[in-house]
This record gives C-alpha cells, sequence and structure tokens, in this order.
C-alpha cells in the first residue's frame, strides 16, 4: 500500500530503518538541505499507508533524491540517490521511484531530455534493473569510484569494473534517441567529463 | 570603522583585557563623536567588564521598547540585538529593527529585521519584517511578490508554532491579511506558490468550503501539465466531485502508481456506479499487476462488500506471500478476513522461503515455534548474499524477545540473548535489527567496549547520531568515561562535526530556502531546526561532558560558557514559540521493532538505561549551573527560573536513579542551604550498596557518579567545615579502595550466571536446538576489566 509523499526535512528523523542499510550513504544534513532547496519535487518517499501509526512511525518504505541540471541537448534529471527499507524489497518498490521520477521530469516545469544515473560497472543486478527500466549504458566513466590513494586516472587504456562507473541514460520522448549509444559500453570518459 | 578594529575590540572583551579595551574604545569614540555604534560598544564593554554592577536601564532606557534613541545603523543594530539577548529581551532585541525601520525606511534594515527574527524563531517579526520588505518592488526581478509569499509563510509559521500566544483579533485578521496578501500575487508562477495558497487556505481556513474549492479550483488545471505530489494531495482532499475525482485519479494514475490515488478511484468509481470489475481491471490497466493493484483487490472487496474474499487474498498471496511487505499489508486487513482461509491459501504456497514463513510467523496464525522456524531455514544464511537480510533474525529477535521482555530479567537472559544474538550475527553480519539489541545488552550489563564495537559496525554518522546515539550514550559519564578510547572520541566528533556545524549551516540554509523559492519545505525545515536545537539527546550529552570534566578534574569553564550560549537559544525558542513546551525527543526506538501498542507504551526494563525523562534533562542541566553557581558563589536568575520550571521533587522521585536524587540532593543542598545536611546526605551513600551486589549498568553508574560527586564537593572551597571536608575525603578513599573487588565480583557473578544459564534446563536446551552452544565469557570477563581498569584510574 504504497502512496508517494514530499520528503520533508522532518523525515531525516525517521529514516532508520532505510538508511542503517550497509550499503545506503547517510549524507550531512546540508546535502539534503541543497536538495531541499534546490529540487524540491525531486526529492520523494514512498509511504506505507497500511503501517500502523501506533505501533511504529517508521512508515517510509523508501527514497528518492534527484536533480536537474546542463543546458541544452544537456538539460536532464539526475537521479543522487534511490534505496528502499529492507522489508519492502524485491516488490519493484526502486523501480516505482523511479517510474515515478521519469513521470515528473518528463512534465512541466522540467521537461528533461533524459535522466541519467551512475552504477558500478561490477553491479550486474542494479545494471539490469536500469535496463528493464528503459536505461542503456551511454558511456563508461574510468575511475569514478576512485580512492584517494588510486589517484585521478590519467589514461582511458585501462578499465576496472570495480572501480569504473557506467552513466546509464533513460531519453525521454523529445530527446529524440540522443541519448542511445549502441556501443555505449565501449565508449570511455573521464570523471571530469561528466561535470555538467 | 573598520570591522579590524571591532574585531580586535572584541578579542580584548574575549580576553578580559578591559584596560586596553577601555582605552580603545576611548580613542574611538574621540574620533567618531556620532558613532552610534561605538557609542553602544562602550555601553557593552562596561556590560562585560562588570555584568552584575551593569545597569540594565541605562540600555533599556536608550533603546529598550520606550526607548529615547533609534539607530539606523546596521552594525550598531546587530550590536543592540546581541546586547539585549544577553539579558534574554528577546522583543527588545528585534524591536530596535522595527523602530529603525519606523524611522529610517529602508530596503537593508528590512532584510536584516528578516535576517534576524528568522534567526530568533520569533515569527510575528518575521512576518512584520516581510510586510515591509514588499514595500521594496524591485521591477527587474520582481521580489514584491516573492515577499507577499514570505509574509504568508510568516503567518503559517506563526500559527503553527505559536498560536497560544495569539490574541483573538490576531486569530482573526491575521489569516485575512495573509489571504489577501497573497491573492495580490495571483496568478501565481509557480507550482511552489500554489503550494502556499493551498496551505494556508487548508490551516487557516479549516472549515471554509469556500476556499476549499478554491484550492481544488486552482490545482486541477496545473495537474494536467505537471505531476507534482503536493497537487496530488490537495486534489484527493478538496475535490469533492466525483466525476472530477474519477477523471483526474485516472490521469494521474498513468504517471504514479499511488494507492491513496487507488482508494480515491474505488471511492468515487463506487458513486458513480461502476462496477467492481469495471474498476479493478481500469486500476490494473493504469499502474500494471503490481503490489498496489493487487492490494487494491483487497480495498475494493472492502468498499463494495465490506468483506474480503477468498479469491482477492489469492490473488495477492500468489505474488507476496514470500516478500516481506506481505506481513504489512495482511495485518491491515486481518480484522476482515477469515483466518482459517488465509491460512489455507497461505499452505497452497510453496514454503521453502524463510519469507513466506516469517510472514505467518508474524501474523501469529501457525503452531510452529520460532526455534524449529530457524532450524527450518538456517541453511539459507550459507546461501544469501552477504548484504541481503535474512528473515532467520525474525525468529531469532522472537527468542529472544520473551526472554527479555518483563520486569524481573536477570543477567542469566541477558548473557542467553547475548549469546544467541552473537552466534547469528555472524552469520548475517550486516543484520542491524539484531545488532541493535547487541549493543542494548552490552549497554545494560555494563560491556560498553563491546557496546561501543557494534555500534561501531552500524556506521551511525550525521543525523543518526541524533536518533541512535541513545542506545550507548545515555549517561555515558557514569558508564565508561576513557578519554583514549574511541567512545569518547567518536562523542567528541557527534558534538562539534554534527551538532556544531548542522545548527550553524541551518538558518542560512533556510534563508536561502526563501530566496530559491522552496516554499514548500520552508514550516518543515523550521521545525527540524528547533527539533535540533531543542534534541533531548544533544542536550542529554551537552550536560553529561561537563559531569565528564568534573570527574576527570577538568577545567569546565568553556564547556558552561557555551552550555549557557545554547540554553539562551533554548530560552528564546520557547519565549517565542509556545508550541515547543519541553525537549525534542528525536530519539529512535522503534528500531527494536517492538509493538509499543501492545506493551501499552511501556518500555521494557533492558531499556532503563536509557529511560531518561524530559525532566531530567532540565535537572541535569539545572545540576551543573548549580555546581557553577556554589563556585563562583553567585545566585543566578537564569538558574532559578529553571529550578521553577521544574517539579523538583516529581523528578527527583520518578526520573532519576537513587544515586543521581543522592548527588543533586548534596548540591542543591549546598547552593540552598548552604551545606547545612551535606554530612547526613554523605552518609547516605550506604544505600548503594545493593547495586555493587547486583551488577548490571547500575553498578558503574553509581559507582561512578558518587566518585564525580565527591571529587566536586573536595574541590568545592565553599566546603569550609573540616569534619565535612574529612567526610569527604574519607568517602572517597572508601570507595576507590573497593573498586576492585566490585568490579571482580561482578566479573564473577556474570560468569556464574553464564554456568548456571548452561546448567539450567530452559536456556542450554534452545542453545542446543539452535545448535548455538559454543560461546565464551572471555570477551565479556575483558570489557569488564577494561571498565574496571577505567574506572580505577579516576
Amino acid at each position: 500500500m504504497t502512496t508517494l509523499q514530499p520528503f520533508e526535512v522532518t523525515d531525516l528523523l525517521k529514516l532508520n530503518n532505510v538508511n542503517l542499510d550497509i550499503l545506503t550513504e547517510n549524507f550531512p544534513v546540508e546535502f539534503y538541505f541543497e536538495y531541499l532547496i534546490l529540487w524540491p519535487n525531486l526529492f520523494f518517499k514512498s509511504q506505507e499507508t497500511s503501517v500502523d501509526s501506533e505501533e511504529t512511525k517508521y512508515d517510509i518504505s523508501g527514497y528518492m533524491m534527484a536533480k536537474t541540471e546542463g543546458k541544452g541537448q544537456d538539460w536532464h534529471s539526475h537521479i543522487t540517490a534511490v534505496t528502499v527499507d529492507s522489508v519492502f524489497r524485491r516488490i519493484s518498490l526502486a523501480s516505482k521511484l523511479c517510474n515515478s521520477l521519469a513521470a515528473m521530469v518528463d512534465s512541466k516545469p522540467h521537461d528533461v531530455n533524459f535522466i541519467d544515473l551512475f552504477v558500478k560497472c561490477n553491479n550486474e543486478l542494479a545494471i539490469k534493473l536500469y535496463e528493464k527500466l528503459g536505461y542503456s549504458v551511454f558511456r563508461r566513466v574510468v575511475g569514478y569510484y576512485n580512492s584517494s590513494e588510486d589517484g585521478y586516472p590519467n589514461t582511458l587504456k585501462y578499465i576496472d569494473d570495480d572501480k569504473d562507473a557506467f552513466d546509464m541514460r533513460l531519453g525521454m520522448e523529445r530527446d529524440l534517441g540522443k541519448s542511445i549509444r549502441k556501443d555505449g559500453r565501449n565508449f570511455k570518459c573521464y570523471p571530469h567529463d561528466i561535470k555538467f | 570603522m573598520s570591522d579590524k578594529i571591532s574585531q580586535e575590540i572584541f578579542d580584548l572583551i574575549k580576553s578580559s583585557n578591559f584596560k586596553q579595551c577601555n582605552v580603545k574604545i576611548a580613542q574611538l569614540r574621540k574620533q567618531y563623536p556620532n558613532s552610534t555604534y561605538y557609542e553602544v560598544l562602550e555601553l557593552y564593554v562596561k556590560y562585560k567588564h562588570s555584568p552584575s554592577k551593569f545597569d540594565y536601564n541605562v540600555l533599556n532606557t536608550l533603546y529598550g521598547l520606550k526607548g529615547s534613541r533609534t539607530s539606523s545603523d546596521i552594525k550598531a543594530l546587530e550590536l543592540l540585538h546581541t546586547f539585549f539577548l544577553e539579558f534574554n529581551r528577546f522583543e527588545e532585541a528585534l524591536h530596535v529593527y522595527k523602530k529603525a525601520n519606523f524611522k529610517y525606511p529602508s530596503f537593508e534594515i528590512a532584510y536584516y529585521w528578516f535576517e534576524k527574527a528568522l534567526n530568533d524563531f520569533n515569527f510575528r517579526h518575521l512576518g512584520k519584517a516581510c510586510l515591509q520588505l514588499i514595500k521594496y518592488d524591485d521591477l527587474k526581478y520582481n521580489r514584491s511578490r516573492d515577499y507577499r509569499i514570505w509574509y504568508v509563510l510568516s503567518v503559517l509559521a506563526l500559527f503553527k508554532f505559536n498560536k497560544a500566544l495569539l490574541s483573538d483579533q490576531e486569530i482573526k485578521i491575521l489569516p485575512q491579511l495573509a489571504y489577501k496578501t497573497l491573492i495580490a500575487a495571483k496568478p501565481f508562477q509557480s507550482t511552489e506558490e500554489c503550494v502556499v495558497f493551498c496551505d494556508l487556505c487548508e490551516t487557516l481556513f479549516s472549515d471554509d468550503k469556500e476556499k476549499s474549492k478554491e484550492i481544488a479550483d486552482l490545482i486541477l488545471p496545473e495537474l494536467k501539465t505537471s505531476v507534482d505530489l503536493y497537487l496530488k494531495n490537495y486534489m484527493l482532499k478538496h475535490l469533492k466531485d466525483n466525476n472530477l475525482l474519477f477523471e483526474n485519479c485516472q490521469f494521474l494514475l498513468k504517471s504514479i502508481d499511488d494507492y491513496d490515488l487507488i482508494k480515491k478511484l474505488i471511492v468515487s468509481g463506487k458513486q458513480l456506479d461502476k462496477s467492481k470489475n469495471e474498476i479493478k481491471t481500469l486500476i490494473t490497466d493504469l499502474v500494471g499487476d503490481g503490489r498496489n493493484s493487487r492490494l487494491s483487490a483487497l480495498e475494493l472487496d472492502l468498499v463494495f462488500d465490506n468483506l474480503i474474499s477468498k479469491d482477492s487474498i489469492t490473488f495477492y498471496l500468489e505474488k507476496f506471500h514470500n516478500k516481506q511487505c506481505c506481513y504489512v499489508d495482511i495485518k491491515r486487513y486481518l480484522d476482515k478476513i477469515d483466518v482459517s482461509i488465509l491460512l489455507e491459501i497461505f499452505h497452497s504456497f510453496n514454503d521453502s522461503d524463510p519469507i513466506h514463513d516469517s510472514n505467518l510467523f508474524q501474523l501469529n496464525i501457525v503452531e510452529m515455534d520460532a526455534i524449529e522456524y530457524y532450524n527450518k531455514h538456517k541453511n539459507t544464511l550459507n546461501t544469501k548474499p552477504k548484504t541481503d537480510y535474512s528473515a532467520c533474525s525474525i525468529f531469532i529477535l522472537d527468542i529472544i524477545k520473551s526472554c527479555l521482555i518483563k520486569d524481573d530479567i536477570t543477567l542469566k537472559d541477558v548473557i542467553f540473548s547475548i549469546s544467541v544474538l552473537e552466534h547469528y550475527q555472524r552469520k548475517d553480519i550486516h543484520n542491524f535489527d539484531t545488532r541493535i539489541w547487541l549493543i542494548t545488552l552490552y549497554t545494560y550489563i555494563g560491556c560498553i567496549p563491546l557496546a561501543y564495537f557494534h555500534f561501531n559496525e552500524l556506521k551511525i554518522k550525521n543525523v543518526q547520531n541524533d536518533t541512535l546515539d541513545h542506545l550507548l550514550y545515555t549517561r555515558f559519564s557514569s558508564l565508561f568515561p576513557q578519554k583514549s578510547h574511541d567512545y569518547y572520541k567518536t562523542l567528541l566528533n557527534v558534538e562539534e562535526l554534527f551538532y556544531g556545524m548542522s545548527l550553524d549551516r541551518i538558518p542560512s540554509l533556510t534563508r536561502i530556502a526563501f530566496e530559491r523559492r522552496a516554499y514548500s519545505k520552508i514550516l518543515g525545515m523550521l521545525e527540524f531546526w528547533i527539533n535540533l536545537e531543542t534534541s533531548s539527546m544533544r542536550w542529554l550529552k551537552i550536560s553529561e561532558m561537563i559531569q565528564f570534566a568534573r570527574l576527570c578534574n577538568d577545567k569546565r569553564g568553556n564547556l558552561l560558557t557555551e552550555m549557557h550560549k545554547k540554553w539562551l537559544k533554548i530560552e528564546q525558542i520557547k519565549c517565542n514559540n509556545s508550541s515547543i513546551k519541553q525537549w525534542s525527543d528525536n530519539r529512535d526506538f522503534d528500531v527494536f521493532r517492538l509493538n509499543m501498542k501492545e506493551l501499552s507504551g511501556r518500555k521494557p526494563k533492558i531499556f532503563d538505561y536509557m529511560d531518561i525523562a524530559p525532566d531530567l534533562i532540565t535537572l541535569n542541566c539545572a545540576k551543573e549551573f548549580i555546581i557553577e553557581s556554589i563556585s563562583t558563589g553567585e545566585k543566578s536568575a537564569q538558574l532559578e527560573k529553571i529550578l521553577n520550571t521544574i517539579d523538583l521533587s516529581k523528578t527527583l522521585n520518578e526520573s532519576t536513579t537513587s544515586v543521581e536524587k543522592w548527588s543533586f540532593d548534596i548540591f542543591f543542598d549546598i547552593y540552598n542551604n548552604n551545606g547545612d545536611n551535606l554530612r547526613k546526605l554523605l552518609n547516605e551513600s550506604s544505600q548503594f550498596e545493593e547495586s555493587f551486589t547486583k551488577g548490571t549498568w547500575l553498578m558503574s553508574h553509581t559507582y561512578l557518579t558518587q566518585i564525580s560527586t565527591l571529587k566536586t564537593l573536595d574541590n568545592l572551597k565553599r566546603i569550609k567545615d573540616k569534619n565535612s571536608k574529612q567526610l569527604i575525603k574519607q568517602k572517597l578513599r572508601d570507595l576507590r579502595d573497593r573498586v576492585d573487588t566490585i568490579y571482580i565480583n561482578y566479573s564473577k557473578t556474570l560468569n556464574v550466571s553464564y554456568e548456571n544459564m548452561i546448567k539450567g534446563e530452559k536456556y542450554s536446551c534452545i542453545l542446543k536446538q539452535l545448535n548455538f552452544q559454543e560461546f565464551s565469557m572471555e570477551d565479556i570477563s575483558s570489557s569488564i576489566l577494561t571498565v574496571r581498569k577505567t574506572v580505577k584510574n579516576l
């Protein structure tokens, strides 16, 4: 019984069921504020109406944090975080959050050309999920997940599935297929190339 | 009048170098005889030099509510604001801006007024400042319309946070004025502006059908072009026409799969004489075959027949019987479902999945117990991905909860639970549901280093520190006061990196939210800001830090100065906002996934160490102010005010541990009765013997609270009586002499409890059934030894 609701700052105080997850990042408060201020309607949550509020305050089952950026053809939406409470996993909730974002940014006032996200090249499960949602690999960002010890990549020759990211994109109708590359996996770029 | 010169003066004040400060001020006054800023600064220096001798009336006569002077100098206004705040004169602090605006109206002053009012949480002044800003129309950016909306937000904030202090006239007039102000900004230029209008109509005209219709009329055209969740909510609430509802729900469901929309579609569809099947097909067509659409079959049954059919349950369960959401979903409809049918359907599916069984188990409709279920599915723990959480934890947690949720909990129960959970955690390493319990259990028995290990594994940071630190850091100064341990270092970082930095940035971020027109988020931001400023855990830690400093004989002047500053902010918030009565309890207890409804709201005994009543936090702060006051020999108005807000005897009798009460009584007696009962109270410490024999967290807590109390007393010059002084030293010696024995005995008691557990029938049988027999007490003993060594050094 999921309803989609705007994310409020006060929700940060009742998010442990989602954010205690080992793979979910907990950002500083200012980071969440930044998204709420600049892209207030692209930060939203899935809320479970079946949860008994007298039993628990945990009714947030997941959330989507996204933004818009770029100019001209590059005007797009970027998914910064999409995460789901373990109790509500494997029921396509993350897909639902992604689809809802697509509907939002494909309408006014956003009208973006495409949505993009970054995923580790070895995260097969996630790549499959996004492909199912219509995303495809646009390019490979070499050294996107490099640590400070790894340093900034100085060549595009060497690839590492654990350090590189796929820039995956979903084109809107108005994009006229410009965000789709058949050989996207072979198209390599540096991390600075993805700044908008 | 450079900022450098001002900074020099403030640095001299900070270093208490008033001689040089006065020379500097005299020079500046001579150089700038007409400067209001230096005139106020001179006054401020006089105050800082000798606060008790300063005559507030001088300031009040000049710049107070009926003051004779008005300044338009921004720096002077800023200093006057700070000056008045230091006297807890919150109204006067902003009144200087109001007066300046009246006499020397300018955009700049109005904007500073707005900023200060926002920082002070004074929404009445915020509104007045916005009304001034509206007058300055910037044709290029058309900001006047923005200030109209800012004004409405100020009124909404005023009603949300301070309604009780509004006059009848204000309650009547302000909504009308806000409405008129906003109407003038029509047509609205963004969804954010529409949201403010809807919020105003919905909140301040809640019974007004006309306004409700206005909301519906405004949002319907918007919904045709943009997908916005606020607008969706307003539509669901305010659109009354079934045809329009049915049509718009359909329209939105094409874009978003939302159960609230589905429910409204069903209800409006029924009103329009659509058939159940017609609606069912329509929902699947709109949102596809997913959880919401399958659940809607149950909702349709309820709306049309008030009874849920077997077909609908089957339709839902065939896809979700082995998903964890199933328990939550079915529970919602359980009172309308025939349990025997539910069971029959469940049994028709493959039950090899632990989630399938965990759903049945949680719905409480099965005969197998948690141990049998765990054993049935334990092999899945070996094959699951590392980062997945196993449903087996549900069975494990049920086993330990049945031992722990009771009033007569024993060390044997706790050690049994620890041994079960430690075994389990190794197989499901990232499971935080089980790890949370381990932290609690270890803290309950006083094994803080082990509790910290598990806490650290959870990588808790940022806002999580405010919601989860209570698991480990409640009463931290009397549990494990070890400066060199990460346990303490982490806590220091939280104060600085989380509370310090967040509360520094939030005011400007909230102002930016106004500037960037993120109107829908502003009331939430204000609420969050207040929640953090008044956070009970934050304040508990602030007072504990000072207690910790006393325990270590560290200087605590800076800590006290900071505490006074922060306390002033709390007073300001409470003064300006009638809805803020107490601390904001942001602590998360739901993380234990206990059904508090079934427990009738009573927290289990295992949570005793985290049991902190709001008044106890106030009492702890008061205690530190009392000790400060005893040392300086000065009675403070702030302290008297705090003591007047709490029911001392009730708080001491109902919310403190016995040693906390004893400690407070001692200091309060010195503060209030000049220590007439000191010796009698000191001799009452014999009552704590039981805590030393019983063990648990109470043992360290009792020992260390006594030590910190006695050490503080020992350092107090105010105690002149020789016999009392000797008695304090004697008590300290006695306690310290016993520390090894106390902890050695406790370690033995824990080992005996473990022996009894493995010898006893009940627990040894469960451990055997779970194949969890191997458990060593070595880690616990070593952890207690670490605590003992720490305590011994104090």
